[in-house]
């Protein structure tokens, strides 16, 4: 085998001599080749001729000859034949316009000069660009053979560098201007016409993008340092620093100018062009680089430095366009801050206060209004006597009724300002959840200091329920009831509330003014926000009734198997109520609670007679229960027989008449007292009282609703007035006509009014009562699992269990901790300052 | 049934071997020309996508200013090089082998293959000549075209690529007392200067380094070899930085 291998030997390169021999006819031929890369001859160069010349040279160990060769080659080329253009375009001219910003040049010319040095730069730059590469993909086994091992830059970096140290770098020092005061480099001027260019383009002027954008990645490809190292591009180190601060000054000068001469919405639209303006400049004129970084200083310039002035301003400030609704200004306000500030501190602050202000204007035009003129279609009618309407037109509102109004119109006008508010959320503020919350603090805010706003709120959901039933469709009462679940989550003050809510709630079941599953459906709601316990009451109410429902109708079952016609067709409808669940009013005993004495009319003997069959049917199932009987809750429907009055012959007095009454049971106690008295006879004021022992309050109401309203005056007081006193005497009225059979004498107690200040005070003290129990509860509970704690430990556990609920003073914490000392459910502990211990 | 991703494609590309289809470059050697695809030439070496790319480059093809004359043409003739050796490289190209079919020495053969493969950077083909020479040296040491290969490995591979010469130094190093008694390889000690003074330092340099380990220092990434004992410290020769855990960075 080895002597067939020698029988056809191999054609190898020859010549021992080669290793320096070869070197010169190896870089004549690539040298004279480089000359016609950069003449643009190079079509007929055979890309393999030359790229083994090179690699003869490096494998013969040239590649250090080679490497500085080519670069002097270059260095010299560059300086022959590329620089002298260049230079020839640095006019004194230019200089001056760029460096000096000489006046006396028009636009125009700024920009023609301007643009005539950029091509320039960017031709031979192209230029210069290519041949490199050209000469680089020649040399590639250099690099990979000789640069590489050497670690020195690549023979591109180091040819393509000679641009920047030759031309860039440039000192201007022939350039005979005096007024420079330090030297400079062509880099500057060309940075400077850049930067020029780009303000005449903000300034609206057409300029040529490509143009820039190929010396902007001019720079882009240039390093510092042959050594291309990452982040030290020329566009980062020298060109972005200077247009950053070019554009800050621009900026800041536009944002001066705007403060002076412009409006917020003007301004708002402004920043918001400018933003897409830059952003969309970097794609097409500088570098996607930047992008961030002149975001940030439109940021910084345009939109943050005046915004307090912005804002402030009169008529398009944030006001204006809160008030205005100016959707589109807040949206990209809202944009904007976004974008600088997430905990959109500026936007909260100002919304928050407008809220407020709004807010305390509500109360304020509350107080200022008028109620005592209707408001249009009978709204705040607060009496429910269909019949009243016509006349309620024609006369002033009762004092009750305008109260009604005034919370409904609270009721509405809040809601009214929260659907604003919502709108401009969801609309220009992106649902933002900061914001959400800080707007739902305001509005909690000021409600709450509003002092009525728990019985308002309660009177809303009254009156909407009492006028549901009537006239409003499923959907509409539906909405209402959302509206008012949604100022229900703002009150702090629950139990409040709550006292309200059961007060009106009891009227309204008792005397039936309401759909009850509407009721229900009230209620289910409250307890989904509000949980079972705050609720627990209401539901007690409800199954009050739905038994008492079925045991009215037992109890008349009863008494038809018992056959018995001695109750002269008395038909009783009893409502039981559990005595915890129904507010104290109604189960008569408010004020006289505390004197420990509950006043017990005394029924006619017919009443009574039935009360005894009713409790002895009670008690058949239900043994040791005590029924009290409530005759300021109940009303009575009585039939009375008017009869003919003497002397008439025509008329409605001349034939006998039969009405259906309703009244309050007092109100048929105190009647049933005149079926027994002679014709002509009349019972005075002290006698009607001290037969039925009545409380002289609603004693007083009562023969009020009988003897002075017209359309139910059965009674005929003397004197007749306007008012009930105690000297009155009355009398049957036989002269009584009505055009209906039914009769509905004004119930006044069944009228859900505003309380007067008295009662305010008078229910705020009660609540405070139960407060103070709560309190002691909570107190109890905490130390007894906590056994010993601060006293700032204690009050924030308080507030904490309580926030449910309602907010505690402080001061009241610290008199229950007091109180709660004195009964020695706690001790001080000795030694320590305000420490609390349990004692079991 | 594919053992790997690409088996299907590597089965197909050997259709293309020296095919008219497709074809956009001719690889001229001497008197031979094969058919080939700047595409599949391209994806083996940085070398064939410089020479294939200039009518590609957008400023060319605006300005008309032309790129090298391959790019036009698409005709590549490669010069200096052995039309065989050219032949089985460009079989290579398509089926990721060669052989040596042409009778030439197989030593000489692959050692040109290596050098073929190091000047037009294809560096899988410079792998596997590399494995083909050292399997051949291995058994044909004795014959004389083992000389030939010495010299060709020294004249054709850079002074830095280790990868033939070691090979070389190695087989004559363990064979050395035969090859002396060969004339011609004592000639060729004092014609390849570069050999013989590689030889005299091999020896002492051998046994050193396969007693010696390779640690890598972890402060400067450079590969020390070390007589190192645990327990005892050795200075980076290259950083200087001292260190007693080397078994950590043992290669």
């Amino acid at each position: 085998m080895a002597s067939r291998a020698r029988m056809k030997p191999i054609r190898r390169p020859a010549a021992k001599n080669r290793e320096t021999s070869d070197f010169e006819p190896c870089w004549h031929l690539l040298r004279s080749a480089m000359i016609d890369i950069h003449t643009k001859n190079a079509g007929g160069l055979s890309f393999e001729a030359l790229y083994r010349a090179s690699y003869k040279i490096v494998l013969r160990k040239k590649g250090e000859l080679l490497y500085t060769e080519v670069k002097s080659f270059e260095e010299a080329w560059f300086r022959d034949h590329v620089m002298p253009p260049i230079a020839e375009l640095i006019t004194n001219n230019l200089i001056n316009i760029s460096l000096i910003q000489a006046p006396g040049t028009s636009l125009h010319e700024r920009r023609q000069m301007g643009e005539k040095f950029l091509r320039g730069v960017r031709d031979a730059w192209v230029e210069h660009n290519l041949n490199m590469n050209m000469i680089a993909d020649v040399m590639m086994y250099l690099d990979r053979a000789y640069t590489a091992e050497t670690k020195q830059p690549s023979i591109f970096a180091a040819t393509i560098g000679l641009f920047r140290d030759h031309i860039l770098r440039n000192t201007l020092s022939a350039s005979s201007q005096e007024q420079l005061t330090h030297e400079f480099i062509v880099f500057d001027i060309l940075n400077a016409v850049v930067l020029d260019l780009i303000n005449m383009e903000r300034d609206g002027d057409i300029i040529d993008r490509n143009l820039l954008k190929k010396i902007t990645s001019m720079l882009e490809d240039l390093y510092e340092t042959d050594e291309e190292i990452d982040d030290q591009k020329l566009y980062l180190r020298v060109f972005e620093p200077r247009y950053l601060q070019a554009s800050k000054a621009f900026y800041r000068r536009e944002c001066e100018r705007l403060v002076r001469d412009s409006d917020a919405g003007t301004w708002l639209r402004h920043c918001r062009r400018r933003l897409i303006e830059e952003s969309d400049r970097c794609g097409t004129t500088i570098s996607l680089l930047t992008s961030e970084k002149i975001s940030k200083v439109i940021e910084t310039e345009l939109v943050m430095a005046k915004l307090g002035e912005f804002l402030a301003m009169e008529g398009s400030g944030l006001k204006g366009m809160i008030d205005n609704d100016r959707i589109e200004d807040l949206s990209i306000l809202y944009e904007l801050i976004a974008r600088v500030d997430p905990s959109m501190a500026p936007l909260k602050a100002t919304l928050q206060s407008r809220i407020m202000e709004l807010g305390l204007e509500i109360e304020k035009n509350l107080k200022n209004t008028d109620f005592s003129v209707p408001a249009n279609g009978g709204g705040a009618d607060g009496d429910d006597g269909a019949d009243a309407v016509d006349k309620a037109k024609a006369q002033p509102l009762t004092v009750a009724a305008q109260q009604t109004a005034a919370a409904i119109k609270w009721v509405d006008d809040v809601l009214t300002l929260k659907d604003k508010f919502d709108n401009l959320w969801s609309n220009c503020f992106q649902e933002d959840l900061v914001l959400q919350s800080s707007i739902t603090k305001s509005f909690s805010d000021f409600i709450n200091v509003f002092n009525r706003s728990s019985e308002y709120v309660s009177l809303f959901i009254d009156d909407n329920l009492k006028r549901g039933t009537k006239s409003k469709t499923e959907a509409e009462v539906d909405a209402v009831l959302d509206k008012a679940i949604i100022l229900l989550r703002y009150l702090t003050d629950r139990d409040m509330f709550e006292r309200y809510y059961q007060k009106h709630l009891a009227r309204r079941l008792l005397h039936n003014k309401s759909d009850i599953d509407t009721e229900k459906d009230m209620v289910s709601r409250m307890r989904s926000e509000m949980g079972n316990a705050f609720t627990s009451k209401f539901e007690g109410m409800f199954k009050d009734m739905e038994l008492s429902k079925d045991l009215s109708e037992n109890y008349r079952d009863h008494i038809r198997q018992l056959g018995d016609v001695d109750t002269k067709k008395v038909d009783l409808g009893i409502h039981v109520l559990t005595t915890n669940n129904w507010p104290p009013e109604v189960m008569g005993r408010s004020a006289n609670q505390e004197e420990g004495s509950k006043v017990q009319c005394t029924y006619p003997p017919a009443v009574k007679r039935l009360q005894d069959s009713f409790y002895k049917f009670y008690l058949k199932d239900r043994s040791g229960r005590v029924l009290t009987w409530v005759g300021s809750a109940g009303t009575a429907d009585i039939k009375c027989v008017f009869p003919k009055v003497p002397g008439k012959e025509t008329g409605p007095l001349s034939k006998e008449r039969r009405y259906e009454l309703n009244v309050s049971t007092y109100g048929m106690i105190i009647l049933l007292l005149f079926n027994d008295l002679a014709e002509g006879e009349s019972l005075s004021f002290e006698e009607i009282q001290a037969t039925t022992n009545i409380p002289p309050q609603d004693l007083q109401r009562n023969l009020a609703s009988l003897s002075i309203a017209p359309k139910a005056r059965v009674l005929l007081k003397e004197p007749f007035s306007k008012s009930v006193k105690p000297t009155d005497k009355f009398s049957f009225n036989t002269q009584f006509a009505s055009k209906s059979m039914k009769i509905k004498a004004p119930t006044i107690t069944a009228i859900s009014k505003v309380e007067g200040d008295d009662e305010r005070r008078e229910t705020e003290r009660k609540n405070d009562q139960t407060r103070s129990h709560v309190i002691d509860a909570a107190i109890v509970r905490i130390m007894k699992a906590r056994k010993q704690l601060g006293h700032t430990a204690l009050t924030t556990e308080v507030i904490t269990q309580l926030a449910n609920r309602f907010k505690p003073e402080i001061s009241l914490i610290k008199k229950r901790i007091e109180d709660l000392l004195n009964r020695e459910y706690l001790e001080r502990v000795e030694g320590e300052t305000a420490v609390y211990r349990y004692l079991a | 049934m594919a053992e790997t991703a690409t088996e299907g494609f590597v089965t197909a590309l050997k259709g293309y071997h020296n095919s008219a289809t497709f074809s956009d470059a001719v690889i001229r050697c001497g008197n031979k020309e094969f058919k080939t695809h700047r595409l599949v030439l391209s994806s083996h070496s940085g070398f064939f996508v410089k020479m294939c790319t200039g009518k590609h480059i957008l400023w060319v093809r605006l300005t008309g200013v032309p790129y090298f004359q391959e790019s036009e043409t698409g005709i590549i003739t490669l010069e200096e090089a052995d039309e065989r050796v050219v032949e089985a490289m460009v079989y290579f190209l398509y089926h990721f082998d060669y052989s040596n079919t042409q009778g030439i020495s197989s030593m000489v053969f692959n050692a040109q293959m290596y050098s073929l493969a190091d000047r037009y950077m294809i560096a899988a083909l410079k792998h596997i000549a590399k494995e083909k020479f050292e399997t051949a040296i291995k058994t044909g040491w004795a014959m004389d075209d083992f000389l030939l290969a010495i010299t060709d490995v020294y004249e054709s591979t850079p002074e830095d690529d280790r990868g033939l010469r070691d090979l070389v130094l190695d087989v004559s190093h363990t064979n050395l007392g035969k090859l002396l008694e060969n004339a011609r390889f004592q000639e060729l000690l004092r014609d390849t200067p570069r050999f013989a003074a590689e030889m005299v330092s091999y020896g002492p340099e051998k046994s050193r380094r396969d007693a010696a380990e390779r640690y890598r220092c972890p402060s400067c990434t450079k590969v020390n070899i070390l007589e190192w004992q645990r327990g005892s410290y050795f200075y980076c020769a290259h950083c200087n930085s001292r260190r007693s855990d080397w078994g950590s960075y043992q290669v």
